[in-house]
């Protein structure tokens, strides 16, 4: 494999797979800590496009001398050794000479709060959960490329002491394993062991604590076990004897275990470091794309996610509607707006006596029976409409609680804030906020009229006269609206039109035009032709439209609107091309190591013949 | 068996009545607790620990039971073997984990069957020593070396321990100084610290550094009481024991605190106290979910005021302009009620006249009259009766009506119902539907309406006759009456002078025809001056009187008829969680009496659990402490 072909994917993959878990993250499915995440972005994204280095980690549980064996290492008191357990709090990093110079540390420790070493006890002091100290080697002696790292326990009850330590562990290459007797078959260490194994890390195992020589026997029967119970295969393994005053002094005494073994120091500066470094970014990059645990992983998971919500929007859209029987209208709201456009246009003697019949008229009217003042009029309408949308409303919560209750989990969890008892409260006086602010003849409704009449004065001269004549009766059209979450399949089957441009929530409006005339056939009305019929009937399912609009906008941003948007964003997200990128490219790296790992096979398989 | 009836017998027996009552109320509460989460969860716990709440036997001579654990290489058997003096668990540090299986050490006589544990998984040593006359050791195997999923190969000391532990009056927990911080064995403590007590031991105490203080912490963090931490190796203990030498002091303290202060002299005082410990964990596990299910009862309970309010205030709106609009109807009732209250007098014949031709107008008026404000105005509730009688012959239909006069609509039901609804689903309350057609529904809007009808017309006839009596009563009938008479009685005193006096003596004419006019006149006028000024002094403030009467109807309790089936289903939640309160009183009082350990440096869970509600929700594992009699 090509290195910087390969280095230039996993770097895409990453970026890919970040800008991904931010989407997946503000659409309320936030990523799990796992550790491919650790191998992406601790190891595999720092180490593969810079110049080669080596990190060497001293790991294990809580109070085995982990702080003792890396002031050993480093040849100097740079971590504070504490005699109660779970002290150090922040792993601390001892850079080779210069490493500064040629590396960005805050790209070689991604996710870390970098604090310069002052004393020995930065590391067991509280601060930064994800603080790490760092310091680079008085000394000189340690070998360049060479990074030394002392982490937290894993065991004991901080669990943010696990975090960082298995974080930074991700990113070493070697890692040099504390046993005890008491602890070495721990299911807590040996898990941990296990998983630095599966990803190909080297290991330099340390029992320490033991009494020598009494013990010697018994530690080869403990490496055994630890051997067996991790998969751990180490490369050298030492005993050290319980010496208190020794380790004071930093001064402890390995006792090699295996052929080959000297001392620690000796044997990491002797480590072939290409070869470990390619094998742990090759086996970070095997564990990351794990297919179980590792990226493939979430990314399926992110997937059914976005399924679960794509079914949830089918249902919603299948379920969710109501059918609002629009009151009629108040009589005068079209003729006024028809008086007011016409003003401007007529002389001072056709005004006279059209004031004065309009005044007899109004006058006449008041006394027949059954005829309402215009102020009353609107309040019926307002308050009838009103009616009806607290019904709509009422029915629209029934309608998202049986959803609720049928639903997948997800979907359940997104539509439970959205049917609480406060969420309702505030969307019925969101509900009454709107409709009291919004005026019956809007500005656009106005604008839709006048545009109206334009053109057909312009057709019919002559007709404008009998619409004049014609108003003093009025049509009364009764349509009903149907408010609905509509999928797309059904955008096709009527007169739709989006509200406020969302996605959802959208309206159903059948009053067809001209059919809008279903009770105009009292008055002068009636013996209008055909052309003045259809244009009352069309100013009329204009106002109904406006006021359509107007309600299924207060519906959608008082009960649903951006609350589904969730449901919305998560639903798109397994189609969005970050998704897709990660896909394919975790796709063609896991090919690729396959074929490496066959061809390894093959080449092992080869040597052993 | 009568005369060794002694004190302590009767003080025994006196407790042990106090246990079973408390077991009795506590089951009894379970039982019938009313359907709502947190009450189900309860009956389940309850249930689940049935077996180890009700001991009857809780005096009886059984052996203590002591259990040992901690981390793999702690030193439990090391410590269990010098205990006992002589190897019976193997301990060491050839391979780990070494205890596989629950070692018991107890005296020949005792079965321990009780533990219900397979021979595979039991090793039992009988043993005919002093120690184990009052008390049985159980050396238990790690609870962290073992792989929740691997199982090291099919081996599940884990489950072992997890039978063991149950049965364990008294919990030795040893640690070391690398272990004492141990995630696993401190959420395996946690998990079986519910109802026993707990001896903590620090071993390795001749190769670790102390590390007591830090552990304390710890395990105060984990929500327990900390009296003593012995410090002590076992190995030494041991070997000491081996060669004959006497043990160290601390040594022999632990030993001596289990054997003769625990095992013989608190036997019962431990059971005792582990018992209340049980109720009392079992009690703050029930309590937890039922408080917070009442905080989002409290907020239902909130939701249905607002909702009520608000419906009561568009009610009120309503009457207060139907009585602005309608002000002759009532004050027509004044009048009437007046020529009621005054019978014979000649204003009251006036104003009877008067009453008769304004009833003619009213009872067209009632004709006319659309709504029931108006017909109560203006008639009273005989007219309304019908009209009532009329809604509840059609139910649906009176709603309208009802509605339309109180000055509620179907949507503003629909608000309140939807709303309702919405927090009765937080508060996982469901009523179950009267027979009035449910909460905010419009039957029982209708239902509300007749009896806010029927208290309205009674406060006004209230109003009116409190009126007309305090206004108009004897005195001032006889003031208006005399007042009124005045001139007619002039008149007649005229016309007698004219007549007798001017007339027949002095010759005089008579006074015209055209006199006798104008005195009527006159005199009507003067009626209707001290009549109107009468009415004055009647209706002055009556409007404000029948608005206060509005105002009083719409915060009257009434209106909690609205919403009655949530309301009820919210008082019968709180009522039971309160019975709770009364188990818990019984409980401390138990205490009180049986008295807490703590002088024997036992250790245990505190009994307010800082560790949170999750980690005290968990079950401890079920056991059957009866089933060991």
């Amino acid at each position: 494999m090509d290195y910087s072909t390969w280095s230039r994917r996993v770097v895409d993959l990453a970026a890919a797979l970040a800008r991904l878990e931010a989407e997946a993250e503000a659409a309320g499915h936030p990523a799990p800590a796992a550790g491919w995440r650790a191998n992406l972005y601790q190891k595999l994204v720092p180490q593969a496009s810079d110049a080669p280095y080596l990190i060497v980690a001293v790991a294990g549980g809580a109070n085995m001398g982990k702080s003792t064996v890396f002031n050993h290492l480093v040849g100097f008191p740079a971590s504070r050794v504490h005699h109660n357990a779970a002290e150090t709090k922040h792993p601390v990093a001892l850079l080779p000479r210069g490493f500064t110079d040629r590396h960005d540390l805050a790209k070689v420790f991604p996710g870390f709060a970098l604090q310069p070493w002052t004393s020995e006890d930065d590391a067991v002091a509280e601060g930064h959960p994800d603080g790490l100290v760092w310091r680079e080697d008085p000394s000189g002696a340690q070998p360049p490329n060479l990074v030394l790292l002392d982490t937290p326990d894993v065991d004991a009850a901080l669990p943010n002491n696990w975090k960082l330590a298995e974080s930074i562990t991700h990113a070493a290459d070697v890692v040099i394993a504390l046993l005890t007797q008491q602890k070495y078959n721990d299911e807590k260490i040996r898990r941990f062991f296990r998983i630095a194994a599966e990803s190909d890390k080297g290991v330099l195992a340390v029992v320490n604590m033991i009494d020598w020589p009494e013990d010697r026997d018994h530690c080869r029967g403990w490496l055994e076990t630890f051997r067996k119970g991790t998969g751990v295969e180490p490369l050298h393994a030492y005993a050290v004897p319980r010496d208190r005053a020794a380790a004071r002094e930093g001064r402890l005494n390995f006792h090699p275990l295996t052929p080959g073994a000297t001392d620690p120091r000796a044997d990491l500066a002797d480590l072939h470091f290409g070869d470990i470094k390619v094998r742990s970014l090759r086996g970070a990059l095997r564990q990351a794309l794990d297919p179980d645990e590792g990226i493939p992983a979430y990314l399926r998971d992110l997937e059914s996610r976005a399924d679960d919500n794509r079914r949830a929007r089918a249902v919603i859209h299948q379920k969710v509607q109501v059918k609002i029987d629009l009151p009629r209208p108040p009589a005068h709201i079209v003729g006024d707006e028809i008086w007011r456009w016409l003003e401007p246009r007529r002389t001072w003697f056709d005004r006279k006596v059209h004031g004065a019949y309009g005044a007899l008229g109004r006058a006449v009217s008041k006394w027949l029976p059954g005829s309402v003042e215009p102020a009353e009029d609107e309040a019926r309408f307002l308050a009838e409409e009103k009616t009806q949308l607290s019904r709509a409303l009422e029915t629209i919560y029934n309608d998202l609680e049986a959803v609720h209750r049928v639903g997948a989990p997800s979907l359940r969890q997104e539509l439970q804030p959205l049917i609480a008892g406060d969420q309702r409260r505030r969307a019925f006086e969101e509900l009454q906020r709107r409709l009291d602010a919004a005026p019956l003849a809007t500005e656009s409704y106005r604008r839709v009229i006048a545009k109206r009449l334009e053109s057909f004065e312009a057709e019919h001269p002559k007709m404008m006269r009998a619409i004049e004549w014609g108003l003093v009766a009025t049509a009364i059209a009764r349509p009903a609206l149907t408010i609905g979450m509509f999928g797309a399949a059904d955008i096709a089957s009527g007169p739709l039109f989006q509200a406020g441009g969302h996605a959802i929530g959208q309206v159903f409006f059948d009053v067809a035009a001209g059919s809008a005339l279903t009770a105009g056939g009292e008055g002068a009305f009636a013996r209008l032709s055909g052309p003045a019929r259809a244009l009352i009937g069309d100013l009329f399912a204009a106002f109904y439209r406006e006021r359509a609009e107007l309600l299924a906008q207060v519906v959608d941003d008082c009960v649903v609107g951006r609350h589904l948007d969730r449901i919305e964003r998560l639903a798109d997200l397994g189609e969005s091309p970050d998704f897709q990128s990660a896909y394919r490219l975790a796709a063609e790296l896991s090919r690729e190591l396959a074929a490496l790992d066959e061809e390894a096979d093959v080449a092992a398989a080869a040597r052993g013949g | 068996m009568a005369e060794r009836f002694t004190k302590a017998d009767w003080e025994r027996e006196h407790l042990l009545a106090g246990f079973d009552r408390l077991h009795d109320r506590l089951l009894a509460w379970a039982r019938s607790a009313p359907a709502w989460p947190p009450f189900d969860e309860a009956r389940g716990l309850v249930g689940r620990l049935d077996a180890r709440l009700r001991v009857p036997e809780i005096d009886l001579d059984r052996a203590l039971v002591v259990g040992f654990l901690g981390g793999s290489g702690t030193g439990k058997s090391t410590l269990f073997n010098a205990l006992l003096g002589r190897k019976v668990s193997r301990a060491g540090k050839e391979f780990r984990p070494m205890t596989r299986r629950a070692v018991v050490a107890c005296h020949p006589d005792v079965d321990p069957a009780f533990l219900g544990l397979g021979d595979g998984e039991l090793e039992i040593h009988r043993l005919n020593i002093p120690l184990l006359e009052q008390m049985i050791l159980i050396d238990c195997p790690d609870p962290d070396t073992q792989d929740p999923e691997d199982g090291q190969g099919g081996e599940r000391h884990l489950d072992i321990l997890r039978a063991v532990l149950p049965h364990c009056d008294v919990m030795v927990h040893t640690v070391t100084s690398q272990k004492y911080k141990s995630h696993v064995v401190g959420q395996e403590l946690r998990r079986n610290a519910p109802g026993r007590q707990i001896l903590f031991v620090q071993t390795h105490a001749d190769v670790d550094h102390d590390n007591r203080p830090d552990l304390r912490r710890y395990l105060d963090a984990l929500g327990l009481r900390v009296p003593e931490i012995f410090r002590l190796d076992g190995a030494d203990a041991l070997a000491k024991q081996d060669r004959g030498e006497p043990v160290d002091a601390e040594f022999a303290k632990f030993r001596d605190l289990l054997e003769h202060e625990l095992a013989s002299r608190a036997r019962h005082r431990i059971r005792r106290a582990n018992l209340l410990g049980l109720y009392g964990w079992l009690l703050g596990a029930i309590r937890g979910p039922i408080d917070s299910g009442l905080e989002s009862v409290a907020k239902l309970e909130e939701a249905t005021a607002r909702e009520r309010a608000r419906l009561a205030a568009r009610i009120a709106a309503k009457m207060s302009e139907r009585i602005d609009s309608n002000r002759r109807l009532w004050r027509s009732r004044v009048l009437r009620q007046l020529n009621q209250t005054w019978g014979a007098g000649p204003l009251a014949a006036l104003i009877g006249t008067w009453s008769a031709a304004g009833s003619l107008i009213r009872s067209m008026i009632l004709l006319r009259a659309r709504t029931p404000t108006q017909a109560i105005l203006a008639g009273g509730w005989t007219a309304v009766s019908l009209v009532g009688e009329k809604w509840r012959e059609s139910r649906a239909a009176a709603a309208l009506t009802a509605e339309a006069d109180l000055g509620l609509t179907e949507g503003d039901l629909a608000h309140a119902r939807t709303v309702l609804q919405g927090y009765l689903n937080e508060a996982r309350v469901h009523p179950a539907a009267g027979d009035d057609g449910g909460d905010f529904s419009a039957e029982q809007l209708a239902t509300v309406a007749v009896e806010v009808y029927r208290r309205l017309d009674a406060e006004i006839n209230e109003v009116v006759e409190r009126r007309v009596a305090r206004r108009a009563g004897r005195a001032t009938h006889w003031a208006f009456e005399i007042a009124f008479a005045l001139l007619p009685a002039w008149l007649v005193l005229h016309m007698a002078k004219n007549f007798f006096y001017d007339h027949m003596i002095q010759g005089r004419p008579l006074l015209g025809l055209d006199f006798a006019l104008q005195a009527a006149f006159w005199c009507i006028l003067w009626g209707a001056a001290v009549g109107g000024l009468l009415l004055h002094r009647l209706n002055r403030g009556l409007h404000q009187d029948l608005k206060a009467v509005v105002e009083r109807l719409a915060h009257a309790p009434l209106l909690d008829a609205l919403c009655r089936d949530a309301s009820e289903a919210c008082a019968a939640v709180r009522a039971h969680a309160e019975a709770l309160a009364s188990v818990e009183r019984d409980l401390a009082d138990l205490e009180r009496r049986v008295g807490g350990v703590l002088d024997l440096g036992l250790g245990a869970l505190r009994s307010e659990a800082p560790a949170g509600r999750a980690a005290s929700m968990e079950v401890p594992p079920h056991a059957g402490l009866a089933s060991s009699s």
